[in-house]
């Protein structure tokens, strides 16, 4: 089958929409073809339902803290003044500044 | 303290027009802490090297006269805010200014932007490259926060995590604002940013936890902030459960593509080029995606 595909033939829409229900590991033939063939992975695209759900559940799941904001701003300005303290220490010390930058990435993690 | 930096430009940079009536000396007074700079690209002093990989001035803010002068105010004022030196340069406090000069015509007669060219097209954030380092860095985060907290988040799944990814990703993007070439929305631009930022430090997290000596404080699951709010119904809490399951079984690449098409809205091709991925595994990683999470959204309705 994936041969034949492979010569220019593709999946029947029925057989793209056993996929879409059933899913990859009910069709593996299918999944692997749409790996590379860029119209049925179209065709699955139109015959898939819109799901408007999904991107309010998403954004739910993925909501952000209400003082994000205010937070990173408050994170951002700490680092940064770190950052230039201890530049300025090493600059007066004399360390050249690729050590200083490889110690502050150490610092970040 | 009244120290002074010197600054000359190295005969060989590359120069813009707006450099070529550059003095190759420019002297900034008012009281700095570090008497030499070296610019890497620019001027070549004695002294430290200010890569802009360190500090988070936009090397377009050193490619003038000008702009160096500002780089060496915000760079060189030690333990003051770090706006206090942007404020400064903008005039809106009383302490000593550097010398500025305004955006100089090319020699087509285009107004650039700091010597850089702007971006093409009409852009929702070609504003922002006009405005002060201070200001870009806060429209940055006003802007897009949200958006690269949900990216980190699904890479992550871990909200200290991510929090901790959104501010490296923002001050990555900040610095590297002069990089940016405008021909895609800088949104894509920094959310790229915060995707390769995500996938490494979810890699160096992993790497600690291989540590066989020690275990992790938590599950990455653990430090999901709750979604519910309390008007929420135990069935309903139950179902949304179900929905985060399914989200967890997606690798990071999916839920990458999943979020960035249903909730930021891109395109297909944009998702390829923010996760620089080939098109056709945007497109089936989002198929198998939407699968699985409509399967399990079959208990839920927002």
């Amino acid at each position: 089958m994936s041969r034949r595909w492979k010569l220019g033939m593709h999946p029947s829409s029925k057989r793209l929409q056993r996929w879409l229900e059933a899913g990859p590991v009910a069709e593996p033939e299918v999944d692997e073809h749409i790996l590379t063939c860029d119209r049925c992975a179209n065709r699955l695209e139109e015959l898939a339902q819109p799901l408007p759900e999904l991107g309010v559940a998403l954004q739910r799941t993925l909501a952000s803290p209400d003082d994000l904001v205010a937070r990173l701003g408050v994170r951002m300005n700490e680092t940064i003044r770190n950052r230039e303290d201890l530049s300025l220490l090493f600059e007066l010390m004399g360390i050249p500044f690729a050590t200083v930058r490889n110690l502050m990435e150490d610092e970040g993690r | 303290m009244n120290l002074r930096a010197r600054l000359r430009l190295r005969p060989d940079a590359p120069r813009t027009p707006s450099e070529e009536r550059a003095p190759d000396w420019l002297t900034v007074e008012a009281g700095w802490v570090v008497p030499t700079v070296n610019v890497p690209g620019l001027p070549t002093t004695h002294g430290s090297d200010l890569s802009r990989e360190i500090f988070p001035w936009p090397i377009r803010d050193l490619s003038g006269p000008s702009g160096v002068g500002r780089a060496m105010v915000a760079v060189l004022r030690p333990r003051t805010r770090w706006w206090d030196g942007l404020l400064a340069m903008a005039g809106l406090d009383d302490t000593e200014t550097v010398p500025t000069s305004a955006p100089t015509p090319t020699a087509a007669g285009a107004t650039t932007n700091n010597g850089r060219p702007a971006p093409r097209g009409e852009r929702p954030d070609a504003d922002l490259l006009g405005l002060e380092p201070a200001e870009q860095l806060a429209a940055l985060t006003r802007r897009h926060a949200d958006a690269v907290y949900r990216v980190a988040l699904s890479v992550t799944r871990d909200a200290d995590l991510a929090e901790d990814v959104s501010q490296d990703a923002l001050l990555k993007a900040w610095q590297a604002l002069p990089s940016y070439r405008g021909d895609a929305p800088l949104k894509n631009w920094l959310l790229r940013i915060t995707h390769n930022t995500a996938i490494s430090a979810l890699r160096r997290r992993r790497d600690v936890h291989l540590d066989p000596t020690e275990f992790p404080e938590d599950a990455p699951s653990a430090h999901l902030a709750p979604a519910a709010s309390v008007e929420d119904t135990v069935e309903d809490r139950v179902s949304f459960d179900a929905f985060e399951s399914a989200l967890e079984q997606l690798d990071e690449l999916s839920r990458s593509v999943v979020v960035l098409r249903e909730v930021e809205g891109m395109s297909y091709d944009e998702i390829a080029a923010v996760l620089d991925v080939p098109l056709p595994t945007v497109k089936t990683r989002l198929l198998r995606a939407r699968r699985l999470l409509s399967t399990a959204l079959e208990g839920w309705r927002p």
